[in-house]
């Protein structure tokens, strides 16, 4: 569509500003030069007769019966729409593996799942071994567990949310009586070691808690 | 249509209500809602003439509306802002459907039909009602290009000026009444004398 420069002739330039003459927008200059061309031009006054019609029309005209809809109806559609993507946003990767797990039919479920397992045996391994627990020890930490001790330990990865703060931090692994053995990697993962016979528990405490994305047990490939 | 809006009769400050939406409110983004369904209904509507896409297109415009609040601009006008996303929404749809924006959906007023001209064909010399010239008004308007319409509706219907119009369309006042220009001219054409004196 060629634009057109309106800067020709008086009622040219009077003649596009009509529609907003009509609908009562113009500005205190433009205003006054319509009402001063209109008093001078029959043709513009047929015009803005012909707009206010056209204008009454269009504000009158009803909208179809399919569109008169419910408001409350379509919010409702709108914000379950809305929810479940802020929500799946905040869903841990644990949770969301979960869901599609369940979404997933049977037979391929037997199919992933034993080299799944094999894999995340190899998983543990490789964040277990593959880096080996710092030597060193600061003065606040307890002195190296003997053993005897350390069979009385479980292991578990946990990846918490990259923005949890460290006080939140904190917080869980004195709740969970958890103590860091190693971590982060590369990948953000830590080791925690429990007592053996609270490591379902922690576990399952961590899955629930908000700013933890992913609680794995490490030993059973290795330990039992 | 300014920065506030009747709704009932209650002043709605838009910008405040905006500022609650962008943080969040799930209240605020319903009032939002139930204050802007009516007139996004009515532009979509008029703009695409298209009853099946104006759900969709209203939806996905109150949700760009909730992701981008962050991003709204108090200086502006609410209005104009959730109406130019509503506008490239629309287009987006069109787009989709295979819709060229800039063209009308027919070219003659034979495409129309009989049914869609009651009066001034069949009985020129009767006088129109507005019924009447709403109905042949109607079908007029789906000759123009969704572009067109959407300067007519954004002008007669929702009271913009111009210059707003050119901010919801993203483009310049000149555009606008270009668009305006040709939209008259097609519809004087369309209508037809006879029309034209009715009105």
């Amino acid at each position: 569509m060629k634009v057109l420069r309106f800067e020709g002739s008086a009622h040219s330039e009077t003649e596009r500003l009509l529609p907003w003459y009509v609908n009562g927008t113009l500005d205190d200059v433009e205003q006054a030069r319509v009402d001063q061309h209109l008093t001078l031009c029959p043709r513009c006054q047929r015009e803005v007769a012909l707009l206010r019609e056209l204008q009454s029309a269009c504000a009158d005209a009803p909208a179809p019966a399919q569109l008169q809809v419910d408001p409350t109806a379509s919010f409702r559609r709108l914000r379950d729409r809305l929810q479940p993507t802020r929500a799946q946003a905040r869903k841990s990767l644990l949770a969301r593996t979960r869901d599609a797990w369940a979404g997933t039919p049977a037979w391929l479920r037997a199919a992933v799942a034993v080299p799944s397992a094999l894999a995340l045996g190899l998983f543990g391994l490789v964040l277990f071994r593959g880096e080996p627990p710092a030597a060193y020890r600061t003065l606040g930490d307890a002195p190296p567990a003997d053993p005897v001790a350390s069979a009385d330990l479980r292991h578990l990865v946990v990846v918490f949310d990259p923005h949890i703060e460290h006080a939140r931090m904190q917080q869980l692994l004195r709740a969970s009586q958890a103590r860091i053995v190693d971590g982060p990697n590369e990948a953000g993962a830590y080791v925690l070691a429990v007592p053996a016979a609270r490591e379902a528990s922690v576990r399952d405490a961590l899955r629930a808690a908000e700013g933890v994305t992913m609680v794995e047990s490490l030993d059973p490939v290795e330990r039992r | 249509m300014g920065s506030e809006a009747t709704r009932g009769d209650t002043l709605v400050d838009e910008v405040a209500l905006m500022e609650r939406v962008a943080a969040e409110q799930m209240d605020a983004f319903e009032a939002l809602y139930r204050l802007y369904h009516p007139r996004l209904t009515r532009f979509l509507m008029g703009m695409t003439h298209r009853p099946a896409l104006v759900e969709e297109i209203l939806d996905d415009t109150m949700m760009v509306v909730w992701r981008r609040a962050h991003t709204y601009d108090p200086e502006a006008k609410v209005s104009t802002w959730i109406f130019g996303i509503a506008y490239r929404q629309a287009l987006k749809a069109l787009r989709q459907c295979g819709v060229d924006a800039s063209v009308g959906d027919v070219r003659e007023l034979g495409d129309l039909g009989e049914a869609a001209l009651p009066s001034a064909q069949v009985a020129p010399d009767v006088e129109l009602h507005q019924r009447d010239l709403r109905a042949i008004l109607d079908q007029a308007m789906r000759a123009l290009s969704a572009e067109q319409r959407a300067v007519i509706e954004l002008t007669y219907y929702l009271g913009y000026a111009c210059r707003e119009i050119a901010i919801i369309m993203d483009c310049p006042v000149d555009t606008v009444k270009t668009r305006m220009f040709y939209a008259r001219r097609r519809l004087k054409a369309l209508l037809g004398a006879s029309c034209e004196e009715a009105m």
